[in-house]
Formats: structure tokens, C-alpha cells, sequence
């Protein structure tokens, strides 16, 4: 098998899944400044937000 | 403006920002509902863009990955669900993939149909579409059959979990128990089946999680809804991303066009979610439904007019 192919179907596993967790961070970082915000001190708890409900 | 050729046998150009708003439309309402997105995904790019059929499933879990991961690690820090019955269910899965993208390559290799006096028309796009319609359709009743069934309870029943028929029917020793979900003497043998058909599921038509998965955890197992979720994100995970893997290896992914509807959906989900805290449980489930009879509807259209 040609390592070209192995090295793509690696890509094709590894770009969305390091997206995937880029997104996350950023959720969290939006939302943790989000919460510093509101609460007004820059030192304040911050309390996890609530994962997407599945409905089905 | 912004047109890219995908190649991957697609001869025309596509625009990337209408991709993007696939993605962002098929992630607000994956998000909406809690689920991967895969059955509206795989039908949108067969028929909104004429993508090949086996290009549309290997591409549907592309993204996917992204999406699972996503929802894996939000989901982590809650503890819900059962990890037992992802870690029983794995092997069967695993293998059941590597079925599935065999069964689509086969089918891909088929060539075209004649059937009755129409035109030849491609065996993989009448098998696809013929097992979307018979999948959706089940999870359409079953979905039906819940929301009538709970029309009088004006409280959701929480995490506890009713035991469902395939944990109470049948009886293929050796049994597990799951504590976790509050389950007793389930069957080992029955999971790992069950594990390879949402294998061949995923590796055959690109979805599996939200409209195959989850609801049999709810109705099979009789887990909670979000027990459910919780359960199935990291088989999952698993299942996409070898289903990736082997689909990229017979060229049946382009990462391209997954990157440019994950980039949408990803903001399409965060945006869907924040719906989930508005409209009641009941109301989501049967727009759902009418979500699915329709994608049910478009198919068959589609499958009818192959085959004028």
C-alpha cells in the first residue's frame, strides 16, 4: 500500500479531530470569559456550562 | 466566487461558502437535537450537491470525527452514562466498519442497474437510498411511538432506567451488569452483535450515532436520554474515526469538503444547542420526527425519480 494513501487517510482522521478540539478550547475560553464578566472579578470560580443535551 | 474543485469525481465546481452554510444549518440543527447530523448530511451531498454516494458517506464521517470528539470531551467531565457498554460494543463495531466499507465499496463496484424499463441507474445510490428510507422510517415510529406514549407525564423520568426488551428478552449468557445505568444480567453476546450492525451502519451509510445508536440505548436498553448520550459518544467516536481511516484508504473521503462543513457546523452546533434550553424535551423529539419524515420524503422522491 502506498504510504501517500496511509498518510492521507491519517489526515483525514487527525485535521477534523484537532479542529474538534480547537473548538472546544475556544468554547471554554469564550465561555470562561464569559462567566468573569458577569460575575465582574477576575478571580471568581468558574462553574462548567452544560454539554449539548441529546434528545432522542 | 469561491468556487473549489473537489475533484473526487465531482465535475463541476462547488461554492465553499454554500458548503459552509450546509454545515452550519446541518450543525444548528444537529445541535438542536443532540445528535452527529450524519442522515441529513449524507443525503444533502448526494442530492443538494451531486457528490458520489460513497463520497458523501466517507466525507459525512470525516466530519464527524470532529464533531464526536467535541461532544466526547464536553461530555467527559459529567460522568454519564455507561463506559461498559461502549468498551463491550467496541470489538463488534470495529469489525462491523471494516464490513460496511467493504459492503460500499462492493456496491460501488456494481456498477449501474437497469430496473424494469427506466434508465441504469448506480447500485450503491438505490441500495443507500433504500436503507435510509427503512432506517429512518424505524426511528421515525419509534420516536412517534415515544411521544405518545409520554403525551401525559408532565415530568421526565430523569436518569433512571426502565429496563428495555433487549436487556429483559434476551437471555445469551455470559451477562454483564452495568451499575452505572442501574442494569442487571445483560448479554454480552447480544452487545457485540449489536456493536457490529452500528458498525456496518456507519461504514455502509455514514451515520449511526443520533437516529441508530441512541435510540436503542432509550428503547433497546431502556437507558435515559441523557444516560444515552452520555454511553454512546466514545463508541462513537471509535466507529468514525477507523470508519475515516478505511474509507480514506479505497478514496472515498475528501477532506476538503468535510473541513469546509465542519468549519459550519461547528458554529451551527454551539448556536443549535442554545435552542435546547427553550423548547421542551417533547416538542424537540417530534420536530425531530417531522425532520426525519421529511429527509424520509426527499429520499423516496429522489429513489422514485432514479428510477422513472
Amino acid at each position: 500500500m502506498q504510504w501517500k494513501l496511509i498518510g492521507y487517510a491519517v489526515a483525514c482522521v487527525v485535521t477534523p479531530v484537532v479542529w474538534g478540539l480547537l473548538v472546544v478550547w475556544a468554547a471554554n475560553r469564550v465561555e470562561r470569559l464569559v462567566q468573569k464578566r458577569r460575575i465582574g472579578s477576575p478571580d471568581a470560580e468558574v462553574t462548567p456550562s452544560p454539554p449539548i443535551d441529546y434528545h432522542i | 466566487m469561491l468556487e473549489a474543485r473537489l475533484g473526487i469525481g465531482l465535475g463541476h465546481a462547488v461554492s465553499l461558502p454554500t458548503l459552509g452554510l450546509v454545515g452550519l444549518i446541518v450543525g444548528f440543527i444537529a445541535g438542536m437535537f443532540g445528535m452527529g447530523g450524519g442522515f441529513l448530511l449524507t443525503p444533502t451531498l448526494m442530492y443538494g450537491f451531486g457528490v458520489p454516494a460513497p463520497i458523501a458517506v466517507g466525507s459525512a464521517l470525516c466530519q464527524t470525527c470532529g464533531t464526536s470528539i467535541a461532544s466526547f470531551l464536553r461530555y467527559r467531565h459529567l460522568k454519564r452514562g455507561e463506559p461498559r457498554i461502549d468498551l463491550v460494543m467496541l470489538g463488534g463495531s470495529l469489525l462491523g466498519v471494516d464490513a460496511g466499507t467493504r459492503i460500499l465499496g462492493y456496491l460501488n463496484h456494481l456498477g449501474r442497474w437497469r430496473i424494469g424499463h427506466g434508465a441504469a441507474v448506480p447500485a450503491v445510490q438505490v441500495v443507500l437510498d433504500v436503507l435510509f428510507i427503512l432506517l429512518l422510517s424505524c426511528t421515525a415510529l419509534f420516536i412517534l411511538r415515544d411521544v405518545w406514549q409520554t403525551r401525559r407525564q408532565l415530568q421526565p423520568r430523569g436518569d433512571v432506567t426502565v429496563p428495555g426488551p433487549l436487556v429483559t428478552r434476551i437471555r445469551i449468557p455470559p451477562y454483564i451488569d452495568l451499575p452505572n445505568v442501574q442494569l442487571t444480567q445483560v448479554s454480552v453476546p447480544m452487545m457485540c452483535y449489536l456493536g457490529f450492525v452500528l458498525g456496518v451502519a456507519s461504514g455502509t451509510m455514514g451515520i449511526g450515532g443520533g437516529v441508530l445508536f441512541t435510540p436503542i440505548l432509550m428503547y433497546g436498553f431502556g437507558l435515559s436520554a441523557r444516560n444515552a448520550a452520555g454511553t454512546g459518544i466514545l463508541l462513537l467516536f471509535f466507529t468514525v474515526a477507523l470508519g475515516t481511516f478505511e474509507q480514506a484508504l479505497h478514496g472515498y473521503v475528501s477532506l476538503k469538503l468535510a473541513m469546509v462543513i465542519l468549519a459550519g457546523s461547528s458554529i451551527g452546533t454551539q448556536l443549535g444547542a442554545l435552542t435546547t434550553h427553550t423548547l421542551p424535551n417533547r416538542s424537540l423529539r417530534f420536530i425531530l420526527m417531522l425532520l426525519i419524515v421529511a429527509v424520509i420524503a426527499v429520499v423516496g422522491w429522489n429513489l422514485s425519480r432514479l428510477l422513472r
